[in-house]
């Protein structure tokens, strides 16, 4: 999918956190400027819903929230969309449920907290090719 | 030729190219001259053949007229025919045959391997092989008769001797015949053969010249072939050279460099080629075709290994992001014990790095970098210890500011005393479990009181310091059965608290010579720390003056700390006899502590009984003349309830529940003064070990006074203790 997206093309985040700082935060402080956000959610059931809806190309994931924990989501949103690129931004709590999730399919991850300048690596690196 | 310029210009192709060039080069020379030479040769093989029989046809046709002649003239001679007879035959048979074999429709073979006429096929033999057959079949039809001829042609007679007979006559006619044809005949099929001969000779020498030109062709490209073979094998020899110096390069750097480094399949293998040093850090040496999982299993824990195995696992998945999964590597810093081949078990940090390697954009291997980092962990341990040091002395040298130097000087010499007489305490030989006992209540006596005035002072790093003593102290308390050996960790823990009493001494005397300095404006004397110390009381005229404040300090801390108000009013402190000062102090500190936690009660439960929010503590000494002194400690708080100390003495063991109900409302007070007896649950620095009333007797006790308890339930609570006159003092050591 991305690989034949230019430079150009726009592509779609979605932002899942249950913390409503940390989406305006994401959301406020991106700057990559061919993502554009179309959608957040602040537990996992929803963020499935929303993804269903809004289709998005990248998404950022939190791993403990509400509902639908990050690990379970990561794998119901590969389900629907094997080509998805998804950035888990969580405290680096425990390396096993972050290494969980990217066993589930998640291609990177960001530890909180976070500065700017990791944010906008990380997606960077999220959309850069091979 | 110039080699080196073919060299170079070789060189410009890959191996691969030259090895193509040469095969090229070879199916050449087999094409152009090796296949052409060999027809060309058989070409050749073939004509001389065909020349040499030919040359032997050509025999016959003058055989033939040969035989005819003879046989006219012997036939004129009347002679013996026969043998020309035979010869004619003979010649005609072998004549026909060859011209058969000649001018037969042959199957072309492209080249034979055996020599044959068959250069006397189509091309040569063809043009000529109508003219051949028809002048011989006149020959033939010309000897035909003669040929048949069988019998004597002679017949014998007296007159005439020896004449033809009628066959005879005939023969003569057909010999005559056959002759003159003969004539006209044989020369052509002499010139058709001559002609065969001639062509075949050309046709040999057009092949002798192509065979020349392709051996020459041939040798030009077996010179070629020979370069080229020679550059290819150069080549090859330079690059195993280069191979092998690569392959000694990277064995070099596997031998030297620090780091483990090896590769992974995606069986997460060990592979052959690691680095020697992998050996010193795992202390083994069977890395080639070792699982990883076997390479961690023992030296990090059950649940590292199996993160660490999934890990390494999600970087051969293509979706995973090698530079965004760096900070979970779960490697990253590891504490591994790993047997160092002596026995012993050493502790080390280890890094783990991992690098995908890929091939035509392929991963095939991960790379892992192992490195001991053991040094940068244990460098990064003692900064932090160090900054909490240096935290620690500026958390110290604020909680010193914050108290009056009168104060400080004062406390630091009560303390230097009472760690002297620790030290002498713990010195002192002992045997006895009772002399062992009495050695703790000491210490404990000591060390308490360094404690309470730490805390009124608000020195929490001394007062903690003595906190901690206290409860080494109070495990020894409860100990069954004490001996020497039970003091020994004492030591250390003294020596703890004398070199941070010590700093805070060293700290104050450098504040002081700060102070001197500046308010003197002359240069810092070299006064001891002491010296300034002493300096410092002069310049607060009687030391005991700062004792009310130090009091109405703690007073307002420790009611803080509980969640209460209060107030202190101190009265006739500056009556207190020397020899009195310390122990007044002792008292006076312990008897606000208990009136704050176990008297005053909250806010809320004051405001209930009608009382106002704030507590009120009382501190008296007075004089009393010939029959001493007297300090009073008295507060508003809600009095000492006899059925609670009966309770709690229950709970904790003081007294049976058949000697609860016999005791009086004198001997249930009196419970409050055992060691070890609190009403609290939980014990804080302030209160709740029950020590503090067991103290006050103590020194009551030592010095001969007494102690009195007044309480009225929900109004208030008085200690009144009763010191004798001050030069008794010293000698009334027990009473």
């Amino acid at each position: 999918m991305n690989s034949t997206a230019g430079p150009r093309a726009s592509l779609k985040l979605m932002i899942v956190d249950d913390s409503n700082i940390i989406r305006r935060r994401i959301e406020r402080s991106q700057q990559i400027e061919r993502l554009e956000v179309v959608g957040a959610a602040s537990n996992g059931r929803a963020a499935v819903e929303m993804f269903r809806r809004t289709q998005p190309d990248v998404v950022t994931m939190d791993l403990t929230m509400p509902e639908m924990d990050g690990i379970q989501c990561v794998e119901e949103l590969i389900a629907i969309n094997s080509n998805v690129l998804i950035l888990v931004v969580s405290a680096l709590a425990d390396k096993a449920t972050a290494v969980e999730a990217i066993e589930k399919g998640a291609n990177g991850f960001l530890c909180k907290p976070f500065t700017d300048r990791q944010l906008n690596d990380a997606l960077e690196e999220l959309l850069s090719e091979a | 030729m110039n080699f080196r310029l073919l060299g170079a210009w070789a060189s410009r192709f890959s191996a691969g190219g030259l090895v193509v060039l040469v095969v090229i080069l070879a199916l050449s020379f087999v094409a152009v001259v090796l296949i052409p030479g060999l027809k060309l040769a058989s070409d050749l093989a073939s004509s001389t053949v065909a020349l040499k029989f030919v040359g032997q046809q050509q025999r016959n046709p003058a055989l033939i007229h040969a035989s005819l002649d003879s046989m006219h003239d012997r036939l004129t001679n009347r002679g013996y025919i026969q043998e020309s007879l035979d010869q004619l035959r003979d010649a005609a048979t072998k004549l026909d045959a060859g011209l058969q074999d000649m001018t037969a429709q042959r199957s072309s073979s492209w080249f034979s391997v055996f020599a044959d006429t068959s250069a006397l096929g189509a091309p040569i033999a063809g043009k000529h092989a109508t003219s051949l057959r028809e002048v011989w079949a006149k020959e033939q039809e010309s000897i035909e008769p003669i040929l048949k001829f069988k019998g004597v042609p002679y017949q014998d007679n007296e007159a005439t001797g020896t004449a033809l007979n009628d066959a005879g006559k005939q023969l003569e006619r057909d010999v005559t015949a056959a002759s003159r044809a003969s004539k006209r005949l044989i020369p052509l099929i002499d010139n058709e053969l001559t002609a065969i001969v001639g062509e075949l000779q050309a046709a040999n020498a057009r092949s002798a010249t192509k065979l020349r030109l392709v051996m020459l062709t041939g040798l030009l490209i077996a010179v070629l072939l020979a370069g080229f073979v020679t550059i290819l094998l150069l080549a090859r020899q330079r690059q195993e050279a280069s191979l092998r110096e690569a392959r000694q390069q990277t064995a070099d750097i596997l031998r030297t460099v620090k780091d483990g480094l090896f590769l992974l399949d995606e069986n997460l293998v060990i592979g052959a080629s690691y680095s020697s040093a992998l050996e010193s850090l795992f202390q083994r040496n069977d890395f080639a075709g070792l699982p990883f999982e076997k390479l961690l299993k023992n030296i990090v824990s059950e649940k590292t290994l199996s993160t660490a195995l999934k890990f390494v696992g999600v970087l051969w998945s293509e979706r995973t992001k090698e530079n965004l999964v760096k900070t979970i590597n779960p490697l990253g810093e590891v504490e591994v014990n790993v047997d160092n081949g002596r026995g012993e078990v050493s502790t080390r940090y280890l890094q783990f790095e991992f690098h995908r390697v890929r091939v035509d954009g392929k991963i095939t291997q991960v790379l892992v970098s192992v490195s001991d980092v053991s040094a940068r962990v244990d460098l990064a341990r003692e900064l932090q210890s160090s900054q909490t040091q240096a935290q620690a002395q500026v958390d110290t040298l604020l909680g010193i500011l914050h108290v009056d130097p009168a104060q400080l000087a004062s406390f630091l010499n009560d303390s230097n005393a009472a760690m002297k007489m620790i030290n002498a305490v713990l010195r002192e030989p002992a045997r006895e479990e009772s002399a062992f006992r009495k050695k703790l209540d000491t210490l404990f006596r000591q060390v308490h009181s360094v404690k309470g005035e730490a805390a009124a002072l608000g020195l929490s790093s001394i007062e903690s310091r003595a906190h901690s003593f206290e409860d080494d102290l109070k495990i020894l308390r409860e100990k069954a059965d004490l001996s020497g050996n039970d003091f020994l960790p004492l030591v250390i823990k003294l020596d703890d608290l004398l070199t941070h009493l010590q700093s805070v001494g060293d700290l104050v005397s450098r504040l002081a010579r700060l102070h001197v300095a500046a308010t003197r404006n002359t240069e810092p004397d070299s006064h001891t720390a002491t010296a300034v110390i002493e300096g410092g009381s002069d310049i607060a005229a009687k030391p005991d003056a700062s004792v009310p404040s130090m009091l109405q300090q703690l007073t307002a801390r420790v009611a803080s700390e509980n969640n209460k108000e209060a107030s202190l009013q101190c009265m006739g402190f500056d009556t207190v006899p020397d020899e009195y000062r310390r122990i007044v102090k002792d008292i006076a500190v312990q008897a606000v502590r208990n009136s704050i936690v176990h008297g005053i009660e909250s806010t809320a439960d004051r405001h209930t009984a009608g009382k106002p929010a704030q507590g009120r503590l009382k501190l008296i000494f007075q004089e009393l003349g010939i029959a001493g002194y007297k300090l009073i400690a008295e507060d508003d708080g809600q009095g000492l309830s006899t059925e609670r100390i009966k309770e709690a003495a229950l709970k904790k063991g003081f007294i049976t529940p058949e000697r609860a109900a016999t005791l009086d409302a004198k001997q249930v007070f009196s419970l409050l003064f055992q060691p070890g007896f609190s009403t609290v649950e939980i014990a804080t620095k302030d209160a709740g070990r029950g020590v503090g009333m067991n103290l006050m007797a103590g020194l009551m006790q030592q010095i001969g006074g007494k102690v009195s308890v007044a309480t009225v339930p929900g109004k208030f609570t008085r200690l009144t203790l009763t010191l004798p006159p001050a030069k008794r003092a010293g000698n009334t050591e027990a009473a």
